[in-house]
C-alpha cells in the first residue's frame, strides 16, 4: 500500500512538472515566433523605405530624361547602393504631347517597388502632375 | 540506534525549512505559470496588432503619396488628391479612412496622432513615429 502510495505521488509530480516545463516552453515558443516576424518585419521596413526614396530619385530622373527619346532607361546610381542589389528602371508607358506616363520599377534583392506617374509639360521642363504608388511586395 | 536514526519524527527546524523552500518553490512556480499564461496570450494579440497596423500604413503610404496636398482640421488628415478627389483619414478611438465612391475602412489603432512635417505626414504613437511622404509634394519643392 506504501509503495503504492509513493508511486502515485511520483507520477503526480512528475506530470506536473512536465505540465509546467510544456507551458513555459509554449510561451518560448510564441516570444521566439513574434521576435522572428518583428526582426523579419523590421528588415522589410528598411527595404521599403530605401526602395521609396528610390522611386522619389527616379520620378525626379524622369522629368530631367523624359526628351531622352529613350524609352526604357536605368537610372544611374552610386556604387554604395548598387552594392546594396538596388536597380532602378524607368519606362515609358504612354507619351502624348505635353503629357507623358513613365511607370518605374525599383528594386532590392527580391524586393520590388512600383509606381506609375504622370507628367505634364510646363514650358522647357517636365513637371510631375500625378503619381500612383503600387504595392511594395516580393 | 538503527531504531532511533530511521524512525525519529522531523524537527521543528527541518519541517520550518521544508516550509519555507516549498512556499519559495510555489512562489516561483505560480509567477512562471501566470508569466506563461500571459505571454501565450498576448503573442497573437501583438502578431494582429502589427498586421492591423501595417495594413493601415499601406494605406495611408498610397493615400499620401499620391496627394497634393495635406492638411490636418481637429483630428482629421484631409488628402487633396491631383484631380480634386478627397481622402479623409479621421484618428480617434480608432482609424477611419473615407474616401469617395468606396466603403469606409476602418482600423481598430487607438491614440495615433497626425501632425504635419513639410511634404510629409508623420503619424506618432506611444511606441514611435511613422512618417509618409507626398511624393508631388517633395517634387514641387524640388523644381
Amino acid at each position: 500500500m506504501n509503495d503504492r502510495c509513493a508511486t502515485l505521488r511520483r507520477g503526480f509530480v512528475l506530470w506536473t512538472a512536465i505540465m509546467f516545463v510544456g507551458i513555459a516552453g509554449a510561451a518560448i515558443v510564441a516570444l521566439a515566433g513574434l521576435s522572428s516576424f518583428e526582426a523579419r518585419r523590421t528588415g522589410l521596413h528598411a527595404t521599403d523605405a530605401q526602395l521609396r526614396q528610390a522611386l522619389i530619385a527616379a520620378a525626379y530622373d524622369a522629368t530631367v530624361h523624359l526628351d531622352d527619346e529613350k524609352l526604357v532607361w536605368a537610372m544611374p546610381l552610386p556604387p554604395s547602393l548598387r552594392e546594396l542589389g538596388i536597380a532602378v528602371e524607368s519606362r515609358i508607358a504612354s507619351i502624348d504631347g505635353d503629357d507623358a506616363a513613365v511607370h518605374i520599377e525599383a528594386r532590392m534583392n527580391r524586393r520590388r517597388a512600383e509606381q506609375t506617374i504622370t507628367l505634364h509639360r510646363a514650358g522647357d521642363r517636365w513637371r510631375l502632375a500625378s503619381a500612383a504608388l503600387n504595392e511594395i511586395a516580393d | 540506534m538503527t531504531h532511533s536514526r530511521f524512525h525519529r519524527g522531523f524537527s521543528l527546524t527541518e519541517l520550518l525549512v521544508i516550509i519555507g523552500v516549498l512556499a519559495v518553490a510555489g512562489l516561483v512556480v505560480s509567477r512562471l505559470f501566470t508569466s506563461s499564461m500571459r505571454v501565450i496570450d498576448g503573442v497573437p494579440k501583438s502578431h494582429r496588432q502589427l498586421v492591423l497596423f501595417d495594413q493601415m500604413t499601406r494605406a495611408m503610404e498610397r493615400d499620401v503619396w499620391g496627394a497634393a496636398a495635406i492638411e490636418i482640421r481637429a483630428g482629421t488628415v484631409v488628402l487633396t488628391q491631383p484631380g480634386g478627389g478627397v481622402i479623409e483619414w479621421m484618428f480617434g478611438q480608432e482609424v477611419t479612412r473615407a474616401a469617395a465612391g468606396a466603403a469606409p475602412q476602418r482600423f481598430n489603432i487607438p491614440n495615433l496622432r497626425p501632425s504635419l512635417d513639410g511634404p510629409a505626414l508623420v503619424l506618432t504613437s506611444d511606441a514611435g513615429a511613422r512618417t509618409f511622404q507626398s511624393q508631388l509634394m517633395l517634387m514641387e519643392g524640388m523644381q
